[in-house]
């Protein structure tokens, strides 16, 4: 076998040899040898031609070292022409770093891309550990790829928002890879299952966060409790704003109990509902219990009747517009004030992270007051269609009434002639 | 025998009297009816009239009916008029305009628009339906922008 291995070796220096190819025609040799060669020696070269390197030229060498312009086997790989062959795990941050940590290098190739990568990997829970000299950990191509690197927003791209769920799993799903992090490796299978993970993945949301959005990606590392809400209200902005004026953020902060975690959990986030205020075990029973004084569980069970109420409202009010606009009546008015029930409903929701009853009965009044306009429209609507189909069947007899009447008086003048 | 037949003949002349006069109802009330008809909806809207030029002083704006949607009309701190589709491409809540910040926000999911409508931040993944401004006669008009 290895006999076979080293014939087909000289067989290939004797055809690259033997082509005599002038020196300018020489794109890369590199290319020139492994094509003819098999399996995962061959691999890199059907995949670099779609790499995003290789669009600029910039070619193997550019990571392996080497002179890509002789067609001398020992020549082209050689130490002295820089050759380094594969790179392993721990170097391949600081190669990748010497082009896109350079800006000035950066600059002539791609002006808008970040040059902070690797300082950020460094301070990650992946770059530490490689500097300890850990190679099973993270580093650019186990998320990048080696040779076929696409941009992060080609769909192809394993760094693609969508993609990436799975390309984390690839790791932190193995629990025999993981053993010996002691972290759980249920990240991905529950956040799949989350609110977030059914909008990317099912609904193709990509505003929806993925991994790196929480955590970082080149300076990936959890959260913590003091920054969670930070992170979360990113997008979630209104929710941050009122819990960090409510009385329960001091007390999170003292009992460095993560916020919004606390509530919500971190990857199987679910949709929120009334359920955890008001449910048969409720968010808010995990610190309180009834009468210890705060009125907090009263207070929930208050917030989530009104919420509760005003959405029940809402959807009967939504079957009468419908109702109306399927006749074809003029529903527009209905609808806006429809809407702008539902935004109080976002609102009053929105408004539980101020803890604070009062305020999600104020809002909730002034949707319910905007759901039963919408109502009187749709009902005035819906009264009037009927006014006027009863009217024509009215205007029915009426007529079959007079013709009758004519009929008669007709028969009549007739017998008595 | 004669008073029987002339009160069932003045019973179907009152009847035949009622009946056209009704019939005459049943066909005015329609004629009257149309000269003012119930409301119905427009195929589409393609412009309206949102206000008069000195409501809208710079850096202000306005949430206003467009066919079934909400548009908003803004005009920039310089004095441009811009209009837009003013539901947001995240999840379609009514985005507002931000004077603090100088954008289109929603309040939704905290995304940004800039003033031309281009999403910034955030999750909205497009930017929002732009209108066409138009001013006669310092009244404002804002139509749907031609494909």
């Amino acid at each position: 076998m290895r006999l076979y291995k080293l014939f087909k070796l000289f067989a290939i220096i004797i055809i690259v040899m033997t082509v005599h190819l002038p020196a300018q025609g020489i794109q890369s040799t590199c290319i020139d040898c492994h094509g003819l060669l098999e399996d995962e020696m061959t691999a890199p070269v059907d995949s670099f031609e779609n790499d995003v390197h290789n669009r600029p030229g910039l070619g193997c060498v550019g990571c392996h070292g080497g002179d890509n312009t002789s067609d001398d086997l020992v020549e082209s790989m050689s130490p002295e022409k820089g050759f380094i062959g594969t790179p392993g795990p721990l170097e391949i941050p600081e190669l990748c770093s010497k082009c896109h940590s350079d800006p000035d290098f950066m600059k002539t190739y791609n002006p808008s891309l970040p040059t902070d990568q690797y300082s950020k990997y460094l301070t990650s829970i992946h770059g530490k550990k490689s500097e300890e000299g850990d190679k099973k950990v993270a580093h650019c191509s186990s998320c990048h790829g080696a040779h076929g690197i696409r941009p992060s927003k080609n769909p192809l791209s394993a760094v693609y928002d969508k993609n990436i769920p799975a390309t984390c799993a690839g790791c932190h799903n193995d629990s025999a890879y993981m053993a010996a992090y002691s972290i759980p490796t249920d990240q991905v299978r529950n956040y799949k299952q989350s609110v977030h993970g059914i909008a990317l993945l099912e609904k193709g949301d990509l505003g929806a966060p993925t991994c790196n959005d929480c955590h970082g990606n080149h300076g990936a590392i959890p959260p913590d409790a003091e920054s969670i809400d930070k992170v979360c209200g990113l997008c979630h902005h209104n929710n941050m704003v009122d819990f960090e004026k409510s009385s329960h953020a001091d007390y999170f902060s003292l009992m460095e109990k993560p916020a919004c975690e606390s509530c919500h959990s971190n990857h199987l986030i679910e949709p929120p509902s009334t359920e955890m205020l008001s449910g048969e075990e409720p968010v808010c029973a995990q610190c309180h219990f009834e009468d210890d004084g705060t009125g907090a569980l009263e207070a929930a069970n208050m917030m989530a009747d009104r919420i509760d109420s005003l959405e029940a409202v809402i959807a009967s009010t939504e079957e009468q517009i419908e109702k109306a606009d399927q006749k074809g009546l003029f529903v527009t008015d209905g609808l806006f004030a429809l809407k702008d029930a539902r935004q109080k409903v976002y609102k009053s929701r929105t408004a539980v992270h101020t803890f604070n009853a009062d305020t999600v009965v104020e809002i909730t009044a002034a949707g319910f007051n905007q759901a039963v306009e919408a109502r009187t429209i749709a009902e005035e609507l819906l009264d009037n269609y009927v006014f006027r189909r009863k009217g024509l069947a009215v205007s029915v007899v009426v007529l079959l009434i007079l013709a009758f009447s004519i009929w008669i008086k007709v028969r009549r003048k007739e017998s008595s002639q | 025998m004669n008073n029987d037949n002339m009160d069932r003949r003045s019973f179907l002349d009152y009847i035949l009297g009622g009946s056209i006069l009704a019939t005459l109802a049943a066909v005015l009330y329609p004629v009257l009816a149309y000269l003012k008809p119930p409301e119905a909806a427009e195929a589409m809207t393609s412009s309206i009239k949102v206000g008069k030029l000195e409501e809208f002083p710079p850096d202000s704006s306005k949430i206003f009916k467009f066919g079934r949607k909400p548009g908003i009309l803004i005009r920039s701190p310089d004095g441009e008029l811009k209009a837009f589709n003013a539901t947001c491409t995240h999840l379609s809540c009514v985005v507002q305009y931000r004077r603090d910040l100088g954008v289109i926000w929603c309040a939704c999911h905290n995304g940004r628009f800039n003033l031309n409508g281009k999403n910034i931040s955030g999750p909205p993944p497009r930017p929002l339906e732009e209108f066409d401004v138009h001013v006669k006669d310092d009244e404002i008009y804002v139509s749907r922008r031609s494909a």
